[in-house]
């Protein structure tokens, strides 16, 4: 005779046996496991990673190292991908590229989270004045088109940061507001909950309230923004770097490798100079949103633990 | 706020209703004059353009080791009446005495000490526990918050706390999602007992719970108000349930309490006509009483608090209402043994129920 699971449990708890107890983390995978979509893009995640992380073992080639007798070559059987206008290996380069490009839109995400999530906090949980100053500054940045807010601010900043480094500040600083507002919502949310007033009834001090009741309660929409993120910064980073203002050469990513493939005649007669790199960009941004589409889903609290 | 309180009748309610015959020792809380407004914003400046005046001038007390009912419509000011008193909402006026200090008046360091001896058990159990911690963290967090005790003695506590509520101590590592309505408010009912205070308001604690289930968590919490000798103001819109557990209940109607008195005088003769027609609509378990019986049947709605009406509040419903009820403000007055009510009729001949 077969037992409900819940049962079960409660029986062999009765009878003192150890019981498993099924936690958050282990719902969440029980959900997570059954979306395709979202397990092919983790694959295709850990893939791209291992391969950039990996580059310096498997690259073929030197990075840097240019041959002026072998100048865009097409692939062949030394070169998989061909040479570029000054005969580096194209394999190697979009490689390590990966490292950068990912890399950037890792950290961009890390900064913006970390900047809109204290300032969204705050705002949703002291309210009044400070709610009306942090979201005003928001707003502000928000107003302005993003790309020229990155082209002022990346030609300000001094060359002498690396421009990776910079990249990542500078698309990490304008991308908090959406956090903040994120985060904001939730703690307005959540303020009208009956647990966070039964923590004010306790006596709670303002931190214990934020980190251990509300911010908890917002993880779920800040990892599924911060993973749908990870792939803005990647192409804003292709993108800045594709004007000129974002990773400066002789350092490869996704990005300044299309830009140096913009001409006419690359275009048109060396493919293999520009569709690696667009296909990596294109690949990396669908693989995340599906994970950030199935995070979403296995976090969704409205969905019933089934 | 915008309308000064000008019947003589009505400033005198402003009055403490403890009198002289009463030991000040034996009053726990003792709430004067309490008002709770919330303002209404209109217009592109958010412009303060009127005041919903959720409690308005309330003055009871509550003694030490009783269980005070409150009672009345969704709406009435219930609920802000127990968030007001625990200042988790600040008051617009009044006074709120526990054991002879004004909370009102308690620094913020002061209050939070202050919160050991008040606690709140609250209505909704899903929405009451955080989902993200543990029934250990929960109900182990107060403890913490005071200093009481940490670490594996803070653990022997929550198990204790948990025997106490009828559930078990290898509950203690699982999620709230876990448990059942009933069981969840049990672990609500453990979280405030964790500090062992002396009273606890009790926001319609068994509302949300299956009828099957109400009389468990009753049951419990008077087993556990002998134990630990509490005291509850216990809020709920049910007078069976009310009448249940109360030893005094307070009838209120738009930010006004009417009537107050003990549990049996109330049911016996309740002076107030909205007292009496709540009492006329508890179903009696008895189809051939239940026929026969004379319900009496409100006609219209609860006027907005954000305008009551003038003179009685409940003169626009009222069966007996005469030209004076739409005049002046009755005053809450004792009509003799703490027998409270608000209403120009009082005293007056009533039958109420005896049965049940």
């Amino acid at each position: 005779m077969a037992l409900p699971e819940q049962d079960v449990r409660e029986i062999g708890a009765l009878q003192g046996h150890r019981v498993e107890v099924e936690t958050w983390g282990r719902i969440f995978w029980r959900r997570f496991r059954r979306n395709r979509q979202a397990l092919a893009g983790c694959a295709v995640l850990l893939f791209l990673i291992a391969i950039s992380v990996g580059a310096p073992w498997i690259a073929p080639h030197d990075r840097d190292y240019a041959d002026l007798t072998k100048i865009e070559l097409p692939p062949s059987r030394e070169h998989p991908l061909g040479t570029d206008q000054i005969g580096r290996d194209n394999l190697t380069r979009l490689l390590y590229a990966g490292r950068i490009s990912l890399l950037v839109g890792v950290v961009a995400v890390a900064v913006s989270i970390s900047i809109g999530t204290l300032l969204g906090a705050v705002a949703g949980y002291v309210g009044g004045w400070v709610d009306n100053i942090i979201m005003r500054v928001a707003d502000i940045i928000l107003s302005f088109p993003l790309l020229v807010l990155l082209i002022v601010l990346a030609s300000i900043i001094p060359p002498a940061i690396p421009s990776h480094y910079a990249t990542m500040a500078v698309i990490g600083f304008v991308s908090w507001p959406g956090v903040a507002r994120l985060v904001r919502g939730e703690f307005l949310s959540l303020r009208e909950r009956e647990f966070v007033e039964a923590g004010r009834a306790m006596g709670a001090g303002t931190n214990r309230m934020i980190f251990r009741h509300m911010l908890p309660n917002s993880v779920a929409p800040l990892i599924v923004s911060a993973t749908l993120g990870v792939a803005g910064a990647i192409l804003t980073e292709s993108a800045l770097s594709f004007l000129g203002l974002g990773v400066q050469p002789p350092l490869p990513s996704w990005g300044n490798m299309l830009t140096d493939a913009l001409t006419w005649r690359v275009l048109a007669m060396k493919p293999w100079l520009w569709v690696p790199p667009g296909i990596m960009i294109f690949v990396a941004v669908m693989a995340i949103n599906m994970v950030g589409d199935g995070l979403r889903d296995a976090l969704d609290p409205r969905l019933k633990n089934d | 706020m915008a309308e000064q309180v000008s019947s003589p009748a009505a400033a005198e309610t402003a009055a403490s209703l403890v009198g002289e015959s009463y030991d000040p020792e034996e009053i726990l809380v003792n709430v004067v004059d309490l008002k709770k407004y919330f303002p209404i914003t209109g217009g592109v400046l958010s412009r303060v353009i009127g005041h919903v005046k959720a409690v308005d001038g309330v003055s009871f007390f509550v003694r030490r080791g009783e269980t005070l009912g409150l009672v009345g419509e969704s709406g009435c000011g219930k609920t802000t009446t127990g968030r007001v008193i625990l200042r988790l909402l600040e008051p617009t006026a009044g006074r709120v005495e526990f054991e002879g200090r004004n909370i009102f008046e308690l620094s913020r360091e002061q209050l939070r000490r202050m919160r050991r001896e008040m606690q709140i058990i609250f209505q909704d159990p899903y929405a009451s526990l955080n989902p993200r911690m543990t029934v250990g963290d929960i109900i182990g967090e107060p403890l913490e918050i005071h200093g009481i005790a940490r670490g594996a003695e803070r653990d022997r506590r929550v198990r204790e706390l948990l025997e106490v509520v009828g559930l078990s101590s290898h509950h203690m590592r699982r999620y709230p999602h876990e448990f059942s309505g009933g069981q969840r408010q049990r672990i609500g009912i453990a979280r405030a007992l964790a500090l062992n205070p002396k009273l606890i308001v009790c926001d319609e604690p068994v509302s949300a719970l299956d009828v099957s289930i109400q009389s468990q968590v009753l049951n419990l919490l008077e087993e556990l108000q002998d134990e630990f000798g509490l005291t509850y103001l216990f809020i709920a819109h049910d007078l069976s349930v009310v009448k249940h557990i109360s030893d005094r209940i307070g009838v209120m109607y738009l930010g006004k309490m009417v009537e107050l008195a003990d549990e049996d005088e109330l049911f016996r003769s309740p002076q107030h006509p909205y007292t009496e027609a709540l009492l006329s609509a508890i179903p009696i378990p008895d189809p051939a009483v239940q026929r026969e019986r004379e319900r009496i049947v409100l006609t219209g709605d609860v006027p907005s608090p954000a305008n009551p009406p003038k003179g009685c509040r409940f003169h626009t419903r009222c069966p007996l209402a005469e030209p004076i009820c739409r005049e002046v403000e009755p005053e809450f007055k004792d009509l003799g043994g703490g027998h409270w009510v608000a209403c120009h009729m009082a005293p007056r001949q009533v039958t109420g129920i005896t049965a049940g």
